[in-house]
C-alpha cells in the first residue's frame, strides 16, 4: 500500500520555484475558464498523451481560484505559471482570496475516507463521499480536490496563505525493453 | 595351454583398448571413461588366472564389470535408492564367501557364486528395463545396447554354470567372444557420433525450413496494416508447431511499469501461479485469466527468465518446485516447459516460452535449441516493428503540425496593400507545432485600410482550421464597408458554437481612413493596440471591453475612434513577441518593445519591424521559440 497522499503547506516548497515557467494573468471571469485553460494546455507538446485529462485538471484549479479564491469578482486576478515537457508538467495558480480555510478539515476528512476505504469499510465510508462546507453550493460535489491529489503524483502545496497553489505531475518515460545490466 | 588361451583373451583386450582410446578421442564423457576401467579389471583378472587357475578370480571380477556396468547405467539415470540394497548384498555375500574359504563353515556348491551373479545379472537387466526416452536423457545408446547386453551377459553366465571357468570352450572362444559386447557398446558409442552429426545438419536445415515459413506468414502479415498482435500470434504459433509444444505465449516488458503483459498465445497455455478455483472450471475462464493477468518481471519462470536473460529448461515439471501450480491433475497441468527471453543488443523486450501437456511427454535439449532460434528473430522483428511505429507515430504529429503551418502560411497576405500616406510592415514568426497567429490587411479603396490580427488558442490543424474560418468570414463581411465592432460580433457568432469543440481566439481589428486621419479599433480580448503619439512623444495603449471570441455566442463588442497624425506609429502584436523568453526565463516585456520602437522612431516603418526583429532574436539567443510572434506596424505619412 502506498503512503496515504495529503495536501501540504510549505512556502518553500520546490514546486513554487517559478524558474522558466510561463506566466498569465487572467481576469475572474468564471465564463472564459476553458480559455484559459486552452491557452495554458497548448504549451504542452504532443506526446502527451492524455492531455484531455491534463487539461481538465487544470481547468479545476484554475476554476478553483475564480470561484473559491476570488468569488468570481471581475476586479480580482488570478495568476498562472506553468512548464510542461514530455515528462513534466507543472502549474502554479495564485488567487487574490482569503485562502483555503478548510485545508485541515478537508486533509482530515480525506484521511479517514482512506482508512475506511483500506478497511473496505464502505457502510462508513458513505459518510465520506463528499466535502461539503458552508461555503459550498450545489455545483460543488466537493470530489475534485479527491482526483486531483490522485492525479498530481508529483504533489499539490498550498503557500503559507494557501491562495496560491503548485502541483506537479510526471509522465513516465516510454520504453521497450530493458537494459539486462540494470536489470540484474 | 593355459597361457596360450591367455594371449588370446590379451589380443581380444589390446583391441578394446584401441577401440576404447579412439572412442574417448570423439566422445570424451564419463559414461566412456567407465570402460576403461573394464578393461583394465579384464586384463588383470586374465593375467592373474593365467597365473592362479582359479575360478573364483573370473567370477568375482564378474561381479565388478557387472557392478561397472551398472555404473555406467547410473551415470544417465542417476542413482537410485536400490542400489544400496544391490551394493550390501554383494559385500555380504563376497565377504561371507571369503570367510567360508578359509574357515570352511559350511560347504557350499560351487554354482553358489554363478547364482548370486545371475542375480545381479537380473537386477542390472531391470534396472535397464526401466530406461525410457522420458526419463533418461541421452537415453539412446542404453535403449539400442540393453537387449544385447542382457543376452550376453545371462549367455554368459550360464555356459559356465554349465561347463565351469576351467573348461577349454570357455577359456578360448566364449570368454573372448564375451569381450566382444564391450566393444559393441564402444562402436555404438562412435556410430551414435557420426549419426548426430547428422541429425544436426538435418536440424538446421529444418530450423531453416520453418524460419522461411515464419518470414513467408510475416510477410503476408506486413503488407496489411501493421498489427503487433497480429505478428506476435504468429511467432508463437510457428514455434508452438515448429517444436510440436501444445501451447504457447508471448509476453511483451510493459511500456512504463517493470510488468510484463500477456500479448499473444497459442493453445491453452495455463497460468504458473495460483488459479482461483471457479476460474479453473472453464478453459476458456483460464485463458481469459492467464491473458488478463500481468507477471511481475522476477515472477514465476516468466519473469524469471527476463530477471536474468537466462532461458529456462523444464524438461520434467514434476521435478521442479517452480512449476508446483502445474503438476497437479487438472486444467493447469503442464509436463514440460521452455521459457526464452526475448533479447536485442543487451535489452530484453520480453519472454517467449512454449508448453507440453501431456503425460509423459516431454521436451528435449534440441527443441530448446529450436525455441531459442525463433526467440532471436523475433526480437530482431519485434524491435524492428517497435522503432518502425514509433517513427509512423511521430510522423503523424509532425504531419498534423506541418499541415497546419502550410494552412497558416497559406493565409498570410503575400504582399502589403500601398495607399498613400501609410507605409506598412509586418512580420509573422511562426514556432514550430504551434501556429497559431494569423494577420490580414485590408484594403477598401483608396482612403480606407483594415488591419487584423488574431492568435487563436490552441494548435494543430484544429486551430488552422478556426484561423480558415475567420479569415472567410473577414472577408465575406468587409467589403459591406462596416464598422470594427460589428465586424468582430459577427466574427464571434460565427464561431461560437459552429464546431463541435470550443474554439477560441484574441483579436484586433483596425480601420483607418487615411482622407479624415481616423482611426477606429475594435478588439476581442486580443493585447490593447500601442500607438505612437509623435507629437507627445508618448506611447498610449487603446483598448476595447470584450469576450475572446468563442466564448459567448451573444458578446457584443465596442469600438473606439481617435485622430492618427503625421509619423504617428501604430502597433498591433502577439503575446508571443512579449514574452520570448531569453535563456534565463525573462520574458522580453513591453517596455523592451516600447523602447525600441521609440529609439528607432524615425527610421520608416519596414526598417523598424526589422530592428524589432533583430533583437527579437538577439534576446531569445538560443532558446526553443515558444510561441508565435507577429507584429504589424503602421506608420502616418
Amino acid at each position: 500500500m502506498t503512503e496515504a497522499k495529503e495536501i501540504i503547506v510549505d512556502e518553500n516548497n520546490k514546486l513554487f520555484d517559478k524558474k522558466g515557467m510561463f506566466h498569465k494573468n487572467f481576469v475572474s471571469d468564471f465564463r472564459q475558464i476553458r480559455y484559459f485553460t486552452l491557452l495554458v494546455v497548448q504549451k504542452a507538446p504532443p506526446e502527451i498523451k492524455e492531455i484531455n485529462l491534463l487539461e481538465q485538471q487544470i481547468s479545476e484549479i484554475i476554476k478553483n481560484a475564480v470561484k473559491h479564491g476570488n468569488h468570481n469578482d471581475p476586479k480580482k486576478h488570478i495568476d498562472v505559471w506553468y512548464s510542461f515537457s514530455d515528462t513534466h508538467a507543472r502549474l502554479i495558480v495564485q488567487d487574490e482570496g482569503q485562502g483555503f480555510k478548510y485545508l485541515e478539515e478537508w486533509n482530515a476528512f480525506n484521511r479517514k475516507r482512506n482508512e475506511c476505504f483500506q478497511k473496505q469499510n464502505f457502510e462508513e465510508m458513505a459518510e465520506y463521499v463528499s466535502f461539503i462546507t458552508n461555503k459550498s453550493d450545489e455545483n460543488d460535489s466537493g470530489n475534485a480536490l479527491f482526483a486531483a491529489l490522485e492525479y498530481w503524483n508529483g504533489g499539490l502545496v498550498f503557500n503559507n496563505k494557501r491562495n496560491a497553489v503548485a502541483v506537479a505531475k510526471y509522465f513516465p518515460k516510454k520504453r521497450h525493453g530493458l537494459e539486462i545490466n540494470n536489470n540484474i | 595351454m593355459l597361457t596360450s588361451s591367455l594371449w588370446f583373451k590379451i589380443f581380444v583386450e589390446l583391441f578394446l583398448l584401441l577401440l576404447f582410446a579412439l572412442t574417448m578421442r570423439i566422445k570424451r564423457e564419463k559414461p566412456v571413461s567407465i570402460f576403461g576401467y573394464i578393461i583394465a579389471v579384464l586384463i588383470a583378472r586374465d593375467i592373474l588366472f593365467s597365473l592362479f587357475n582359479l575360478g573364483y578370480i573370473i567370477s568375482i571380477s564378474e561381479f565388478i564389470v557387472i557392478s561397472l556396468y551398472l555404473l555406467w547405467l547410473r551415470s544417465y539415470t542417476g542413482k537410485k535408492n536400490s542400489d544400496r540394497f544391490y551394493l550390501l548384498f554383494n559385500i555380504l555375500f563376497l565377504g561371507a564367501l571369503i570367510a567360508n574359504t578359509y574357515f570352511r563353515i559350511v560347504n557350499l556348491p560351487s554354482y553358489m557364486l554363478n547364482l548370486v551373479l545371475i542375480a545381479d545379472i537380473i537386477y542390472l537387466a531391470i534396472c535397464l528395463g526401466l530406461v525410457s526416452e522420458y526419463n533418461t536423457e541421452k537415453s539412446e545408446i542404453i535403449l539400442k545396447s540393453r537387449n544385447t547386453i542382457i543376452t550376453v551377459f545371462a549367455l554368459f553366465s550360464l555356459l559356465t554354470l554349465l561347463f565351469g571357468y576351467e573348461n577349454r570352450m570357455i577359456q578360448f572362444i566364449v570368454i573372448p567372444a564375451y569381450y566382444f559386447i564391450h566393444a559393441y557398446i564402444l562402436s555404438l558409442y562412435i556410430m551414435l557420433f557420426y549419426s548426430e552429426k547428422e541429425e544436426t545438419i538435418s536440424f538446421l536445415s529444418s530450423n531453416l525450413e520453418s524460419m522461411f515459413d515464419f518470414m513467408k506468414n510475416f510477410g503476408n502479415a506486413l503488407t496489411n496494416k501493421i498489427n503487433l498482435e497480429e505478428i506476435l500470434h504468429i511467432i508463437v504459433s510457428s514455434a508452438v508447431n515448429n517444436i510440436g509444444a501444445d501451447a504457447g505465449t508471448i509476453l511483451m516488458l510493459d511500456e512504463y511499469e517493470d510488468k510484463l503483459n500477456v500479448r499473444a498465445t497459442q493453445g491453452l497455455y495455463p497460468p504458473l501461479y495460483e488459479v482461483p478455483k471457479v476460474i479453473k472450471v472453464k478453459a476458456s475462464s483460464v485463458k481469459r485469466y492467464f491473458s488478463d493477468t500481468p507477471i511481475t518481471i522476477g515472477q514465476t519462470i516468466l519473469g524469471e527468465a527476463v530477471k536474468t536473460g537466462k532461458p529456462i529448461f523444464i524438461r520434467n515439471s514434476s521435478e521442479d518446485e517452480r512449476m508446483q501450480y502445474n503438476t497437479g491433475n487438472d486444467i493447469l497441468y503442464i509436463s514440460s516447459v521452455i521459457v526464452v527471453p526475448l533479447i536485442v543488443s543487451g535489452r530484453i523486450l520480453g519472454v517467449l516460452s512454449t508448453v507440453k501437456r501431456i503425460e509423459n511427454q516431454y521436451f528435449n535439449e534440441r527443441d530448446v535449441e529450436h525455441l531459442k532460434t525463433f526467440a532471436d528473430a523475433a526480437s530482431v522483428t519485434i524491435d524492428n516493428l517497435y522503432t518502425y511505429m514509433e517513427v509512423l507515430e511521430k510522423r503523424e504529429i509532425e504531419q498534423d503540425v506541418d499541415t497546419a503551418a502550410e494552412i497558416q502560411q497559406k493565409l498570410l497576405p503575400a504582399e502589403f496593400p500601398e495607399i498613400q500616406n501609410v507605409t506598412l510592415a509586418a512580420f509573422n514568426h511562426p514556432a514550430k507545432g504551434v501556429s497559431g497567429d494569423y494577420f490580414d490587411m485590408i484594403k477598401f479603396d483608396n482612403d480606407r485600410i483594415g488591419l487584423f490580427i488574431c492568435d487563436v488558442a490552441g494548435k494543430g490543424v484544429s486551430a488552422a482550421l478556426v484561423m480558415v474560418m475567420i479569415r472567410t468570414i473577414l472577408r465575406l463581411i468587409v467589403a459591406a464597408k462596416h464598422d470594427p465592432a460589428t465586424i468582430l460580433t459577427w466574427i464571434n457568432r460565427g464561431i461560437t458554437g459552429s464546431i463541435s469543440t470550443d474554439h477560441f481566439a484574441t483579436l484586433s481589428f483596425l480601420t483607418y481612413n487615411r482622407r479624415k486621419q481616423e482611426a477606429v479599433y475594435s478588439n476581442a480580448a486580443h493585447l490593447p493596440m500601442l500607438v505612437f503619439k509623435n507629437s507627445e512623444n508618448r506611447f498610449i495603449q487603446v483598448d476595447t471591453p470584450g469576450l475572446p471570441i468563442g466564448v459567448e455566442n451573444t458578446t457584443k463588442y465596442a469600438q473606439r475612434r481617435f485622430k492618427l497624425n503625421a509619423n504617428d506609429l501604430v502597433i498591433l502584436y502577439t503575446d508571443g513577441i512579449i514574452e520570448t523568453m531569453d535563456v534565463n526565463g525573462n520574458q522580453y516585456s513591453l517596455q523592451s518593445l516600447t523602447g525600441i520602437i521609440q529609439e528607432h522612431k524615425d527610421l520608416p516603418a519596414q526598417e523598424i519591424a526589422d530592428k524589432i526583429k533583430s533583437e527579437l532574436k538577439a534576446f531569445a539567443d538560443k532558446t526553443k521559440q515558444h510561441d508565435d510572434q507577429t507584429l504589424i506596424l503602421m506608420k502616418i505619412g
